[in-house]
């Protein structure tokens, strides 16, 4: 136990001396968008090797030197090429179903097992039905068990 | 050439044979016949060995260069290096068909070869049936929607080529592992369907079908790893995953398949959720479909879209609401013979934590399953197109996956039927403290990245209670044996290889786990312009530019970035990076440059040049990526140490 946790302390100081704390990439800014290109590729940004793709992350980058807040970079593109260039979509209207959907779906299917697990603990389900042919093959098994 | 004809026909005869094979084992079924039975069987074998010859075939005919078949003048060239004859079989719509049914045929195969000592058994063949119906289903694609030996008269001079992008060897792996692993849960299935349509409902169907679930379920997952390795590789950004809508299809069903692998268990062990697990593999089962569909119909686009056809969506649609409507059948048909023998004692249990479990994990499915479909339902609602990215799913998914790791430690360590305090204490307070202990030593050393800090706590607190479980079990044959360490701790594995190779699972996931959190969270990314003998720094690193030269590969013309690499002022070596142009396609290509190191990877990626000899370049250092691939290898090590014959 404690070779494991000092093994896994050492991993962990590693990675504070020698990669400390993430300073914002330029990517991080380009992950928020997928790639507006006329082809409809639909993928991130970051990802796509479009011939286009490099192009729109030169303009992002070019928005953001002028000094236009996240924000307004983000509204340039979507004025210029649409909602579909970001990458998560509105938590507006329709958009907020996605956002919420999920969670109440784990939260939903949790209450759903806690219920039908105390139903299950308040009622005493009945013992399963035992056939001649399981009494034999449980007195062959007691049988072989024994010798 | 005349031998291609060989394969055309196979394929057509096979559905012919098929047919009849399916209508014999419907009425043997029915009737209880062995006559008819014995038919199916035989003609299982025959379609088996007729898709064979289809498949080797079209194979040969890409070897051979034979470009009056269409998909081969399609998807290769005379140029097309000889290994990659091979991997063109997948590289197209119609290819990818008859792949899909190859697998089939050979699981349905080895299904017939590996448990023919219950020919005597009806559940053996009304597991057949539903194994030769799916294949039949697979086998009228590939005769009338999909068909891949279409023929061109005259033929071309040459193909048209191989798309850059599977000009790589993990290639070669990454797809057939997937499709194993998606045509592997077809077994499980239909052993489920056979149980349902037999009545035979006890724990019969699941040990026969324990180790097809296990094997499937394994090679998806390392098939996963490796599309995560070719993304690296390949796609130049520096990561393994995007949340493509390809990647999350195959994801999906192999989070539903680990929900399944555990809740057998409690079925095994308690006689409860016998529904659910029928629920659970049908689900799989049909996740699978939907993932083939998905790629197949267009519906989506993706990196992985290489072969669209949308008119295949709507038979695949069919066949997924026919599967569907037909396992809901048959399941409220024996509901009553369904019931659960005994009741949750404890919500300190571990069947109550994997039933945690399998919310989590059905959660997880539905959070990505939902948010792939939504740019497609979000245009039917409101008629514009939205995108639904990486960032939302790190967003939804992270806090589940952070709650999975935990029940990833808890489940081994917790007692069945009800744990005490005691209990508990013993086995969860050490893991606890480590995990507390580690995330005071990342704040100490300025690491302050919250979610990273709690992502490594999970799994700080995952592996010690692991280890402490292999401890105290060995520690407990010492006391009894007077064994030394190791020799206890072999044997101790050896004689229960089912409940360690899982733990040796949890162990890969763990360290799967902290590489991707590493990597997320600490990568360092910088952009720069060099000319030749010029030299940048990144992070501790010092990189300096040899030279930038033009090259000709067979098939491609490439440009080469050599730059030799300095750890502070120690050399490391030489890294090169390319870009390619292939002659057929004129895609331009990337070929990142990895310096891969056990705590982390210098990843170099040659953006662009300009006349006057200067580089640009983007170059990430990744830290424990290492630890993705290192974690796929252990989980590999536990599942086939969980497979292994006793």
């Amino acid at each position: 136990m404690f070779v494991a946790e000092v093994s896994a302390s050492l991993v962990l100081l590693h990675l504070a001396l020698f990669f400390p704390a993430a300073t914002p990439q330029p990517s991080d800014l380009v992950s928020e968008f997928m790639c507006p290109c006329p082809d409809r590729c639909g993928k991130a940004l970051e990802v796509c090797e479009c011939s286009d793709a490099a192009g729109y992350i030169q303009e992002l980058m070019d928005l953001r030197s002028r000094g236009l807040s996240r924000e307004a970079v983000r509204e340039k593109f979507v004025e210029k090429y649409g909602p579909s260039v970001l990458a998560s979509p509105p938590a507006k209207g329709f958009g907020l179903v996605v956002y919420l959907l999920p969670p109440l779906a784990v939260l939903g299917g949790a209450v759903l097992a806690v219920g039908v697990a105390r139903r299950w603990k308040r009622r005493p389900v009945g013992a399963p039905k035992v056939t001649d042919a399981d009494l034999k093959r449980a007195e062959e098994a007691m049988k072989k068990w024994r010798s | 050439m005349k031998f291609t004809y060989l394969g055309e026909w196979a394929m057509r005869f096979d559905l012919v044979i098929a047919t009849l094979g399916l209508l014999g084992g419907v009425w043997g079924l029915w009737k209880k016949d062995g006559r008819f039975l014995e038919f199916q069987r035989r003609s299982l074998m025959l379609s088996c060995g007729l898709v064979l010859a289809a498949t080797v075939t079209l194979v040969g005919a890409f070897f051979l260069h034979d470009f009056s078949i269409r998909y081969v003048a399609n998807y290769s060239s005379l140029n097309l290096p000889m290994g990659y004859c091979l991997t063109a079989l997948w590289a197209g719509q119609e290819g990818s068909q008859l792949f899909w049914l190859f697998v089939l045929a050979a699981f349905s195969a080895a299904y017939l070869w590996v448990h023919r000592r219950d020919r005597s058994d009806i559940h053996f063949h009304a597991t057949a049936t539903v194994l030769l119906l799916i294949q039949h289903f697979f086998l009228a694609i590939v005769n009338f929607a999909s068909d891949p030996y279409v023929r061109l008269d005259p033929p071309p001079a040459d193909g048209n080529g191989l798309n850059p992008l599977l000009q790589h060897p993990a290639m070669a792996i990454h797809p057939p592992m997937l499709y194993v692993g998606f045509v592997g849960m077809a077994v499980p299935f239909a052993c489920a369907m056979g149980a349902l349509l037999t009545g035979r409902l006890d724990e019969g169907w699941i040990k026969k079908c324990r180790s097809w679930t296990i094997f499937a379920w394994t090679v998806l997952g390392v098939g996963i790893l490796l599309g995560g390795r070719w993304a690296y590789d390949e796609l130049g950004w520096g990561g393994y995953w995007g949340w493509d809508p390809v990647e999350n299809s195959s994801f999906i069903p192999w989070l539903t398949a680990t929900a399944f692998l555990h809740s057998v268990m409690i079925q095994e062990r308690r006689g409860m959720l016998k529904i659910w697990n029928m629920s659970l593999i049908t689900i799989t089962f049909l996740l699978t479909i939907f993932g083939t569909y998905m790629t197949r119909s267009g519906v989506v686009a993706s990196v992985h879209s290489f072969a669209r056809q949308p008119m295949l969506g709507g038979m695949f649609l069919v066949f997924l609401g026919s599967c569907a409507a037909f396992a809901t059948g048959l399941i409220v048909w024996r509901y009553g013979a369904l019931r659960s023998e005994r009741r949750i004692e404890s919500f300190l249990s571990r069947e109550a934590v994997f039933l945690f479990n399998n919310v989590i994990l059905l959660g997880l499915a539905f959070a990505i399953l939902f948010g792939t479909c939504f740019p497609t339902m979000y245009e039917m609602v409101k008629g514009t197109r939205i995108s639904v990215g990486p960032q939302f799913f790190n967003r939804v998914t992270i806090p589940l996956f952070l709650i999975l790791l935990v029940l990833t430690g808890v489940g081994p360590a917790i007692s069945w039927r009800k744990a005490t305090g005691s209990n508990l204490a013993r086995n969860f307070l050490t893991p606890a403290a480590g995990a507390a202990l580690s995330v005071g030593i990342l704040w100490a050393g300025g690491v302050r990245h919250p979610k990273a800090a709690m992502g490594i706590g999970c799994i700080v607190f995952v592996l010690s209670c692991l280890i402490l479980e292999f401890y105290r079990d060995t520690a407990a044959r010492r006391r009894s044996t007077g064994e030394a360490f190791f020799p206890a701790m072999g044997r101790l594995i050896g004689k229960n290889r089912r409940r360690y190779g899982g733990y040796i699972v949890h162990v890969g996931v763990a360290v799967t786990a902290l590489g991707i959190v590493a990597s997320s969270a600490y990568q360092v990314e910088k952009q720069l312009e060099l000319q030749p003998g010029q030299s940048a720094r990144v992070e501790r690193f010092r990189l300096e530019m040899v030279d930038l030269t033009d090259g000709v590969l067979p098939n491609a013309k490439t440009v080469r970035l050599r730059l030799n690499v300095f750890n502070e002022n120690r050399p490391m070596g030489e890294l090169v990076a390319e870009k390619r142009l292939y002659e057929k396609t004129e895609q331009p290509h990337t070929e990142t440059g990895v310096m891969a190191r056990f705590f982390y990877d210098l990843y170099v990626v040659l953006a662009g040049w300009s006349g006057d000899g200067t580089a640009m370049i983007h170059v990430y250092v990744n830290p424990l990526v290492s630890w993705v691939w290192l974690g796929g290898g252990i989980l590999l090590m536990g599942a086939v140490v969980c497979l292994w014959p006793k």
